[in-house]
């Protein structure tokens, strides 16, 4: 087994740091993961975007032959990265931000990350309620390993991380296989 | 935290190489940010203080080469991170680092170029540099790196060959190993090689700062008592400048040979299905990923082609290459750039060679290697 995962996003949103808790999560439940990342040359507010590989052994090339799954926080990350989906890719969007054409619509699951993480008091946790959504949504990689993951990269604000966790897990839940 | 505790680690490039080099003993940083390396940077200004060691951010990349060399012969191992545009910069004292004999370290992730081109993506296009950079002869060791377990063991292991050989080391990564995460694995300390330096600290007689009789002569530590010259200047063993041809021959041998007669221990590289192959492809750093991919897929097709992979680009694996081109009849040399590597290749297994440009910007798609493959061996 081998897919490829691309998260886009707007510099400032997260992406990246999305992108690693999701790979820290799939190397804790013992799979290859490879993740490439790149920005556009401004800090917030350019195109920022990561690549996963994940892969039940070892990874030797580095770019996803195909987007399995793609994860957008902007419009941009709709519109430029159609061309690289399949029929069969899963998208996961945050609803205030991507207007998603009627074509994909049957492939998306819209969530309201950045409402979320406003209600529960952690507005820099919009991409961490993504990544439960991810996680409730693909089953990728598993709840418990997705708070592990979170403890290890926010020693400090373990709690308010893992409550956007789990409030995105539970609306991946609803739309998960 | 004093060095990082045993483990897996989910980490990038640059993450390895600064905890390489913290393992290695670097205890002084100087740098100034760029991208891709200004993480290099970033963590050094935390973890330094944290080991009991000096970081500076200076005013630019002149500088900050000039800094290692003065810390290094103040007694630490010292280091400095950048990319394309810093790592011309420091071309001229790096040649100081050469001829001082002062043992250094010096990160170059290669981006796009020329000048400041693509910042935040690929290239290649500093190998010759790395080689050719530095006005004047000189005999560089250059590793490149081709993963992030590798940024972490080959960071090690180039403070130890600066340490030995006495000379700026550089490690010649790029933008993606810099930025790629993946699985790290760090060994306990004691089951890594670190070679100390010795240090002379108080003069014996008439003892000079340099000895050409032998290859490797320990430092002396500025500020100790031993009162020596370290002079940019063609110098005699005693350190005093000279104008004579003789003691400028009798110099430069020494800086050349001390690396040269010893490229068996220092030259390193991977092989990968070459015992039966027709065909070689050589390809270093992110680039022989992509190969790796496209020798796996031309052997499902039954053909007899492999990977040869420099991780010391310089010295240049020059043994090992003439006798893959008395096996094989062709090589293949990817590269994103428009040609470097590839004519040394050229030069040293005197054999057809197939340049494959990739432009600066991406990692090169392995099908496009494939095909190039699949058009010399059917």
């Amino acid at each position: 087994m081998r897919f490829g995962v691309r998260m886009y996003g707007m510099g400032g949103q997260g992406i990246i740091t999305l992108a690693k808790l999701v790979g820290e999560a799939t190397v804790e439940d013992g799979k290859f993961v490879l993740m490439t990342e790149e920005y556009s040359p401004y800090i917030t507010g350019g195109w920022s975007k990561a690549n996963l590989v994940i892969s039940d052994n070892t990874v030797d090339y580095p770019i996803p032959e195909q987007i399995d799954y793609l994860v957008t926080l902007s419009q941009e990350g709709l519109d430029v990265n159609v061309s690289d989906l399949i029929p069969n890719t899963k998208i996961l969007t945050e609803r205030s931000l991507v207007s998603v054409p009627d074509e994909w619509k049957k492939q998306t699951t819209e969530i309201s990350a950045i409402q979320i993480s406003k209600e529960l008091k952690n507005p820099k946790g919009a991409n961490v309620v993504m990544m439960g959504a991810f996680s409730g949504l693909t089953k990728i990689f598993s709840e418990e390993s997705g708070r592990r993951a979170i403890a290890k990269r926010f020693p400090k604000y373990v709690d308010a991380n893992i409550a956007c966790f789990e409030k995105g897990f539970e609306e991946g839940m609803k739309f998960g296989r | 935290m004093n060095f990082l505790p045993p483990g897996k680690y989910f980490a990038d490039g640059n993450f390895a190489l600064t905890e390489g080099a913290i393992h290695a003993g670097c205890r002084f940083f100087a740098g100034y940010p760029i991208t891709p390396s200004s993480e290099v940077l970033e963590r050094m200004s935390i973890r330094l203080p944290e080991v009991g060691g000096h970081f500076i951010e200076m005013e630019d990349e002149i500088a900050s080469m000039a800094a290692i060399i003065g810390a290094s012969n103040g007694g630490s191992k010292s280091m400095t991170a950048t990319s394309g545009p810093g790592f011309s910069l420091m071309q001229e004292n790096i040649g100081l680092g050469v001829i001082t004999e002062t043992p250094t370290v010096v990160l170059d992730e290669m981006r796009g170029g020329p000048s400041t081109g693509i910042p935040t993506r690929v290239g290649q296009g500093d190998v010759m540099q790395a080689r050719w950079g530095s006005h004047g002869d000189l005999a560089p060791i250059t590793y490149a790196p081709n993963s992030v377990q590798e940024s972490f063991d080959l960071e090690i292991e180039a403070f130890n060959a600066a340490e030995t050989y006495r000379q700026p080391v550089i490690v010649a990564s790029d933008q993606v190993i810099g930025h790629l995460t993946e699985i790290l694995e760090v060994k306990n300390m004691e089951d890594y090689h670190i070679v100390q330096r010795e240090t002379r600290k108080i003069r014996n007689g008439n003892e000079g700062v340099y000895d050409y009789s032998r290859d490797f002569t320990p430092m002396f530590e500025a500020g100790t008592g031993f009162r020596g010259n370290v002079d940019s200047l063609t110098h005699d063993e005693r350190g005093y400048p000279s104008n004579e041809s003789s003691v400028e021959k009798e110099m430069l041998e020494h800086l050349l040979n001390k690396v040269r007669k010893n490229e068996d221990k220092i030259v390193k590289y991977e092989e990968f299905l070459v015992e039966d192959s027709k065909l070689v492809v050589v390809a270093y750093g992110i680039t022989s990923r992509s190969v790796k991919q496209a020798v796996k897929e031309a052997r499902k097709e039954g053909l007899k082609v492999g990977m040869f992979r420099p991780i010391t680009l310089w010295p240049f694996p020059e043994k090992r290459i003439r006798q893959l081109a008395e096996q094989s009849k062709e090589f293949i040399v990817p590269e994103i750039n428009y040609g470097q590597y590839s004519h040394s290749v050229r030069e040293y297994s005197q054999t057809e060679i197939k340049e494959m440009h990739f432009p600066p910007g991406a990692v090169p798609d392995y099908r496009v290697i494939l095909k190039e493959i699949e058009r010399c061996l059917k």
